[in-house]
């Protein structure tokens, strides 16, 4: 068993000492993990919509949330989801019943699942999975059924649009992403992600030319796979309303959104992983390493969504199949070459 | 090959935007004011708010003739004249104005060939009673507003019958208005 939260150890022979059975065990600390991954995901959303909301106010002049919680407004993002749980779930008579209600959730778990697998520091990782890069790729694809899900079963044009054009997005930057993500594994030799990170004592990865290209390159995915601007086109306005969640409502609304900036953190902690150096970092916790790296990508993901323009959707597409793709490609066939002649 | 520029020349756009961005995320006064808490240090002198009738600075009379072209000049047919006398004497004896449906439009105060008619940067007109919104004669003419009273004092000033002779302060320029009502620490 390699679950490595630092207090499995002495949870577990505690246990053991009592002499209850170890599939029980087993199950709780499951349940635990699932419960704090949960609880840390949705306290992440809360947090990054409230900074995203003040970067937003910075950018334009403005104040951003400062009645909530303090002169900061910090609660904001809390009373705000208070309110959508206490809203009428309104379900249309049009809809496919079935598909509308368990949308949100095919968003939600895989986000929630992902974190599985992020190392917080060395012993804080809730399972150090062997694959574990490829267990996040293959989890973080998910959700797209949840969106064409979304999407279809709303019976509504606005969302049926918003919900091709995410998916036909989504699996556009998915190919580009998935490259750049081999180009780590082959510099350091695991799929493993607390081997990834120990594989950069010497220096960080994105210090390496051709990883910096694959950094470039999984940034401008992650923008895209988290509909931020300029790849916002399941959700534009102006031409959509809101895209797929166009007939959502109260709680279930709540979960896209929710979901929605949980994996924009959640994209950047895995940026930090496989290009930053994960926790390492002289003096300060490990932990805070890590997260004040994730909290740096987090802010620049904002700063872009706060200043360029949308872009069209044949514009989104050519730029990934004939720019990126290539490219990724190519960073890849470089990099291979690279990685045989340092072993 | 175009196509590369031109990835280049777009990268190079979004660099120069986002400089921008941060160029006025760092920029300090914010533009927003706390209302309630904060208020407006400066509005500008044309701001559209409350109406009073002027005095001639030299003989302290009022300008107005009552020609009535305000009158017909609102749209919403808030004012109301009353003359009295004729000739140069002509002056009004009521002027009434109904802001409860003001669209406080300026186009009574373009129509005035006197600019007898004028808008002040007071903004505070808003009460708990439609009574307040109809402004009478005496507030609205043109008050030297003492300095150094608060809102709440000046609308304790005993009001003055408003001759034309008498160039007094005349209290109460808000019309009645009441304090806004978050005035007090309500917030955080």
């Amino acid at each position: 068993m390699a679950a490595s939260l630092s207090l499995y150890k002495p949870a577990h022979e505690w246990w053991g000492h009592r002499g209850w059975s170890e599939l029980v065990f087993q199950g709780l600390w499951a349940l635990l993990l699932a419960v704090i991954i949960v609880i840390f995901m949705i306290g992440v959303a809360v947090v990054v919509i409230w900074y995203e909301r003040k970067i937003a106010g910075d950018i334009q002049s403005r104040i951003g949330p400062a009645r909530v919680g303090g002169r900061f407004g910090v609660l904001q993002t809390l009373a705000d989801g208070l309110k959508l749980f206490f809203k009428e779930d309104i379900i249309p008579n049009a809809c496919e019943r079935w598909l509308f209600v368990i949308a949100p959730f095919f968003i939600f778990v895989p986000a929630v699942m992902a974190w599985v697998a992020i190392p917080f520091s060395p012993s804080w990782i809730a399972y150090d999975l062997d694959i574990g890069v490829f267990y996040i790729v293959a989890i973080s694809s998910l959700p797209q059924l949840g969106l064409i899900m979304a999407g279809w079963s709303s019976n509504n044009k606005y969302a049926l649009l918003g919900g091709m054009r995410a998916v036909a997005q989504l699996i556009s930057y998915e190919i580009p992403l998935v490259l750049a993500v081999l180009v780590v594994v082959m510099y350091a030799n695991s799929l493993s992600m607390v081997t990834i990170v120990e594989k950069q004592a010497s220096g960080w990865f994105i210090l390496h030319p051709t990883l910096f290209i694959a950094f470039v390159i999984f940034f401008i995915c992650a923008l895209a796979e988290t509909n931020k601007v300029p790849f916002d086109l399941p959700e534009a306005e102006s031409e959509l309303v809101s895209g797929y969640h166009v007939e959502y409502s109260g709680m279930r609304f709540a979960f896209f959104f929710l979901s929605e900036y949980a994996s924009l953190f959640f994209l950047c902690a895995m940026a930090t992983t496989l290009f930053l150096g994960g926790w390492r970092g002289p003096l300060l916790p490990p932990v805070v390493w890590f997260l004040g790296k994730t909290g740096v990508l987090v802010t620049l993901v904002i700063w872009i969504r706060w200043t360029v323009p949308r872009l069209r959707i044949d514009q989104i597409t050519r730029f990934g199949w004939k720019f990126l793709l290539p490219l990724a490609l190519l960073d890849l066939i470089v990099a291979a070459f690279l990685a045989v002649g340092m072993s | 090959m175009t196509e590369i520029i031109g990835i280049f020349t777009g990268l190079w756009s979004i660099i120069k935007g986002l400089a921008v961005t941060l160029y006025n995320a760092l920029r300090r006064p914010r533009i927003t004011v706390m209302y309630p808490r904060e208020r407006p240090e400066h509005l500008s002198p044309r701001t559209r708010g409350l109406f009073i009738l002027r005095r001639d600075p030299e003989t302290g009379k009022l300008r107005c003739t009552a020609c009535g072209l305000c009158e017909k000049a609102c749209p919403s047919r808030v004012i109301t004249i009353e003359p009295e006398g004729s000739g140069k004497e002509r002056h009004p004896k009521r002027y009434t104005m109904d802001l409860g449906h003001c669209l406080f439009c300026h186009l009574c105060v373009e129509a005035c060939p006197f600019e007898a008619l004028a808008m002040t940067p007071e903004f505070e007109i808003a009460g708990y009673d439609r009574s307040i919104n109809i402004l009478e004669f005496e507030r609205l003419i043109e008050a030297e507003r003492p300095a150094g009273y608060t809102q709440k004092e000046l609308l304790a000033l005993p009001t003055e019958e408003a001759g034309e002779k008498a160039p007094q302060p005349v209290a109460a320029p808000a019309g009645g208005a009441a304090e806004p009502p978050a005035e007090d620490k309500r917030d955080d």
